[in-house]
């Protein structure tokens, strides 16, 4: 395929403790590029989200090398990375992170007001994403009157809403029942193949991740 | 709009309601102190004014006196006359003396008051409740009004004054009568110290009850602009022979206007508490804010906010509080002064205490004054210190590390 969009070289992460630094990543070797779908699992302390924050710079990592782009960015200044990842990247975590002041359709908008002004098309393109996950008729409802699954549901539109690059999930249907999860991880995945974004997914079961182009399997700190 | 603000307004007022339980709180804390704090100032400032109004119409804007008694006071006072920024001049004694009503004795204060047809220099006119300026004459006196009260004088009582120079004259073997004086009117100013206690004369008459031939004990000066009257005193103090001095009015009260002072500094120190703990209120409900939405504030990060950003979402809170609270404020305490004396008299009227009102405080309505001076400092205040509430909470919200914050669970 074409370039990777992110790419990672032996990065490293250790934690402090007071028993010595605990490796959690020794040498992760990783890229994606545009459109594809890849799925992270391993089990619970592996080191999976640990993995997600070095990727996308929300931690630094010990050692190793980050490019998204083709461009390092290790050495950019906060405000360059958090530039470049607010358009590359959207994100989805386990447990939603809406702000509860306000409604689904406020809570999308928020990811582009964050890069600058918002236009009416910006609310047209809003409305048109929670359409597409079946919120059409909650568009002013506050997260608190949500369910879990439309909670996620809006995250999901607010992750697409900057139109990024790639979307991150980490556990995105941790906190959903079955039946539930199948629905969002169906939307999601869904989603992702229409807009042409890659997906890092990170999640426990086994048939979400066959739905993926790649599988990998997080162990001993490395893929 | 910039999203931290954004967000902060949000915060303050979400989507679906009209503001947040904690936003209502704190901004009602702030108008609350803003409010009391507008509203003591401008009514102390009211009663200083007028105090300071009463004093200056009482005691004139400078004296010019001497160790002694010292003759010549007509002339000084003419040539005094001469300076430009004087309005009015005119020399004067003053002392004590005991007067007898009947079987009632006082020992009032006695000053001599300028009678002639020119520019006064007291103010007496505009004081006089009963009787006229120009019925004073060397054989009558015009009596305060406490003085009046708790003798029983009414106009046209004679009365009994005996003076020190009788006891003087006493050790020489020598008897003076009593002179009988007749009350002509009966003032008052309304400040206390002078209505109990003070009778007004002629000079000429001051000068035979003292003693003094045609000496006087000073000369008092009335200024057209009360501003210069530093300048007048020390221009004068210039021109005037050793062990005569020129003192301003505040020279001559100063202990009465240091009390005045720091009453008023020491009821604005007491209702400042009232905007530090609202401010206090502010700072945990923003911190608690803080700490319920680490998550939130995580994800923000992730969606590209600086630290400096989502200091400010936080922040700005307190600031737009301090906004909002100093405004309602500040309207609210101009509209309760504004209907004061509305409202004190139907507060009056409920208790049924209208009557003790007027005899304790001699006046039915409260005396303003709107100094810009205090309006600017509250204010100033007010928001400095709403907006510092902010500042911690904001500051740790952005020294939170995204990844920290996104797994805190
Ligand atoms: N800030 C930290 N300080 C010390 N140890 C940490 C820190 N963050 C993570 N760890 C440790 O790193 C390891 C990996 O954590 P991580 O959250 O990445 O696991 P995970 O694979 O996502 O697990 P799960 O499936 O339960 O979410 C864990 O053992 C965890 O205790
Ligand atoms: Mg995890």
């Amino acid at each position: 395929m074409n370039d990777p969009l992110l790419e990672a070289r032996s990065l490293a992460k250790a934690f402090p403790s007071p028993e010595g630094p605990i490796t959690v990543l020794s040498q992760v070797d990783f890229s994606i590029s545009a459109q594809e779908s890849v799925s992270i699992r391993g089990e619970s302390g592996a080191g999976k989200s640990t993995l997600l924050y070095l990727l996308t710079l929300l931690e630094a990592p010990d050692s190793g090398e980050l490019l998204w782009r083709g461009e390092p960015v290790l050495n950019k200044s906060i405000r360059a990375v958090n530039r470049l990842r607010a358009k590359l990247l959207g994100f989805v975590f386990q447990s939603f992170y809406l702000m509860p002041e306000l409604n689904a359709l406020e809570n999308v908008l928020i990811a582009k007001r964050m890069l600058g002004g918002l236009s009416s098309a910006d609310k047209t393109k809003a409305e048109g994403l929670l359409k597409r996950v079946g919120l059409e008729k909650r568009l002013n409802a506050l997260p608190t009157t949500l369910s879990g699954g439309e909670r996620q549901r809006v995250a999901i539109a607010r992750a697409l809403m900057n139109n990024p690059d790639i979307i991150v999930a980490d556990e995105p249907t941790g906190n959903l029942d079955e039946h539930t999860a199948e629905q969002v991880m169906d939307m999601l995945l869904g989603l992702c193949k229409e807009e042409g974004t890659a997906l890092i997914l990170v999640t426990h079961n086994p048939s979400f991740a066959s739905c993926t182009n790649r599988q990998l399997f997080l162990q001993h700190g490395a893929l | 709009m910039p999203w931290p603000l954004y967000l902060a307004l949000k915060q303050l007022f979400p989507t679906g309601k009209r503001c947040s339980f904690y936003a209502a709180t704190s901004v009602v804390g702030v108008m609350l102190g803003v409010m009391v704090l507008i509203i003591v100032q401008s009514v102390m400032n009211g009663f200083g004014h007028e105090i300071r109004s009463k004093i200056v119409d009482v005691n004139s804007h400078i004296r010019i006196e001497a160790n002694q008694v010292f003759s010549g006071g007509e002339m000084l006072a003419e040539q005094v006359s001469q300076e430009p920024e004087v309005a009015a001049a005119s020399p004067y004694a003053q002392g004590m003396v005991m007067l007898q009503y009947g079987a009632h004795p006082a020992f009032p204060i006695i000053r001599s008051v300028d009678t002639s047809a020119g520019p006064q220099v007291l103010d007496i006119d505009e004081y006089l409740m009963m009787g006229q300026l120009s019925d004073l004459d060397d054989e009558s006196l015009i009596v305060s009004s406490g003085l009046a009260n708790s003798l029983g004088i009414a106009l046209g009582s004679v009365v009994d004054v005996y003076t020190p120079l009788m006891l003087e004259r006493m050790k020489e073997d020598e008897i003076l009568l009593p002179r009988e004086l007749e009350v002509v009117g009966v003032f008052e100013t309304g400040w206390n110290q002078v209505d109990a206690n003070t009778v007004l004369c002629t000079l000429s008459l001051m000068q035979e009850l003292y003693g003094l031939d045609e000496g006087v004990h000073g000369v008092a000066i009335r200024l057209h602009d009360e501003d210069k009257v530093v300048a007048v005193a020390d221009k004068l103090n210039a021109m005037l022979p050793p062990g005569v001095n020129a003192h301003t009015w505040m020279e001559l009260d100063r202990d009465f206007l240091f009390i005045l002072g720091l009453e008023k500094s020491m009821m604005f120190f007491i209702m400042l508490f009232i905007l530090l703990v609202a401010s206090f209120s502010i700072a945990s409900s923003l911190m608690i804010a803080v700490l319920r939405k680490t998550r939130e504030i995580g994800l923000l990060s992730a969606m590209g906010g600086t630290p400096r950003q989502i200091a400010a979402a936080f922040g700005l809170q307190g600031f737009i509080i301090g906004v909002i609270g100093t405004t309602l404020g500040v309207l609210g305490g101009l509209l309760l002064l504004y209907y004061r004396n509305e409202i004190i008299h139907l507060f009056a009227r409920i208790t049924n205490s209208e009557a003790a009102l007027l005899r304790y405080y001699q006046f039915s309505n409260l005396p303003v004054y709107y100094s810009w001076v205090d309006f600017v400092l509250i204010i100033s205040l007010a928001m400095v210190v709403s907006t510092l509430a902010g500042v911690f909470p904001a500051w740790r919200a952005s020294r939170l590390k995204p990844s920290k914050a996104l797994r805190s669970e």
